[in-house]
């Protein structure tokens, strides 16, 4: 089965992909941080087999894995891989995942909340990303007392996701709105009205190959439905900006850019990973603007693909100069494989 | 003043407590007072915004009672200084304190999004019988026959329930 990022999703030109994350905790436990090794045992326990002795199709779909288990490589992979969060990732002991096989779906257990329903696709999929994880938190809730106020909604360890727990963002690739400088006025304006505008691995991530993640900040006093509604909104306007900027450009200059970049991607042989984030953005403005005719999943492929954990996990520990090298070979073949 | 607790340095900190309706209070040092625990203020910046929210008495360094959760130990200030609540009851516990804060952050303190409702809880009589068909399988196997018993009539009612539909 393929990975999330190896599907062509809506709004592509543009959107990466679309992230719905549901904390949620149990009633009565003292959150993560305040857990010893056995509560945290004794959580995993409950959250498997609330999933896995469901009657449900979830229950044969998810694999439920321990992070003692996964090698240090493959545990960094996952973040390079958008499955799990880095916080997720610097702390495993006593903490385990239940996670789809296209890896779409992965229900982080002992993370900074019991559970986190983490629902990832992609392009833009507001609704069906929050549908399943909507679905994934109802069959929990059949089988588990989540913590629950009647005044402040479902109880989080950190404030700031109390309420409905939700946390929806939308990753978009912005390289013209970035070179005109317009981007940072904007994430200014979408920051007064309760949204935040992050780097590609989320909180405290500087932006590389422009790629910027768009989330919604306010989780108490508003529905999960306007919530999401009002990313949408947010994130249309930024389609429609970026696309008016493509249209507008000097095209032989950005034909120029594109041409020089696929160049470069297809004969190159050690390549440092700076310098493969700022060819795969320019590459993907190629593909989005139909300059190129290649697969259009093959940027963010490679993106992926050639992140450092992710070189190390196929072909075991490297130096950066073995990596860099690895990496021109992946990204050679990967271009091989899409064109 | 020196501090009460080395008795060397000037102190900085007035630490007032009340503990069961006895108010004690003790001046400190920098060094004794982060010794104490009551150093994390202004760590970080959802710590600021806590503190500037509390009327100013944690952030002019003046410990007002340090109560403790009775899930999870927690106390106020180990909230603010780390910006994590304990457990769900600190959340009742702290409620006075937390609401200006959760407001600010916010802008509201009402939830009006999705409730763990009993439509939404619904376990089938198929789901919950084929949960305890499970278990009675599981109880046999381990020949713990009396449990499995009121397993079995359990299951039975189920089915009852289903055929009356």
């Amino acid at each position: 089965m393929s990975n999330w990022y190896s599907v062509v999703g809506n709004e592509n030109d543009i959107v990466v992909s679309t992230r719905i994350r549901l904390a949620r905790n149990l009633k009565n436990t003292p959150f993560p941080s305040y857990m010893n090794e056995q509560d945290k045992k004794a959580l995993n326990e409950k959250v498997k087999n609330a999933v896995l002795n469901s009657d449900t199709p979830y229950a044969k779909a998810l694999k439920y894995i321990s992070m003692e288990d996964v090698p240090e490589n493959e545990i960094y992979a996952m973040v390079e891989r958008h499955i799990i969060s880095p916080d997720f990732a610097k702390k495993t002991e006593g903490r385990a995942v239940i996670i789809s096989e296209d890896e779409s779906i992965c229900v982080m257990i002992g993370e900074e909340d019991h559970i986190r329903i983490q629902v990832i696709l992609p392009g833009l999929a507001l609704n069906k990303a929050y549908e399943i994880a909507d679905s994934i938190d109802n069959l929990l809730a059949s089988k588990l007392e989540f913590a629950y106020d009647n005044q402040l909604g479902f109880l989080t360890e950190c404030p700031t996701n109390i309420g409905t727990g939700l946390r929806a963002s939308v990753m978009l690739h912005l390289p013209l709105l970035e070179s005109g400088s317009a981007i940072n006025e904007m994430a200014e304006t979408i920051g007064k009205i309760g949204f935040t505008v992050r780097g590609m691995y989320g909180e405290g991530s500087k932006s590389k190959a422009s790629l910027y993640q768009i989330s919604n900040q306010i989780t108490l006093g508003i529905t999960e439905k306007n919530a999401i509604e009002n990313l949408g909104v947010i994130v249309g306007q930024l389609i429609a900006r970026e696309r008016q900027e493509r249209n507008q450009c000097d095209k032989i200059k950005i034909e120029d850019m594109v041409y020089r970049a696929y160049g470069i991607l297809k004969n190159q042989r050690i390549l440092s990973s700076d310098e493969m984030m700022k060819l795969v953005s320019r590459l993907k403005i190629g593909v989005s603007m139909g300059i190129l005719s290649v697969d259009s999943v093959l940027p963010v492929k490679i993106l992926i693909e050639t992140q450092p954990y992710m070189l190390c996990r196929k072909c075991g520990e490297k130096t950066p100069q073995e990596r860099d090298i690895l990496r021109a070979e992946t990204v050679r073949n990967l271009i091989k494989e899409n064109v | 003043m020196l501090c009460q607790k080395c008795g060397k340095n000037t102190a900085t900190t007035h630490i007032r407590s009340v503990i069961n309706g006895i108010v004690s209070e003790k001046l400190l040092c920098a060094s004794c007072a982060s010794q104490e625990g009551y150093n994390k203020i202004g760590q970080n910046s959802l710590m600021d915004m806590l503190s500037s929210m509390l009327g100013g008495s944690l952030a002019e360094g003046t410990h007002i009672a340090e109560e403790k959760c009775d899930c999870c130990g927690a106390t106020f200030s180990k909230i603010a200084s780390t910006g994590k609540v304990g457990c769900p009851l600190c959340y009742d516990k702290f409620r006075k304190q937390l609401l200006p804060y959760l407001k600010r952050v916010h802008g509201g303190v009402d939830h009006i999004g999705k409730k763990p409702s009993k439509e939404q809880l619904i376990v089938t009589p198929t789901d919950k019988i084929s949960e305890l068909r499970k278990k009675l399988s599981l109880l046999v196997k381990n020949e713990r026959y009396e449990e499995a018993a009121v397993v079995r009539d359990e299951i039975k009612k189920y089915e009852g329930e289903q055929g009356n539909e």
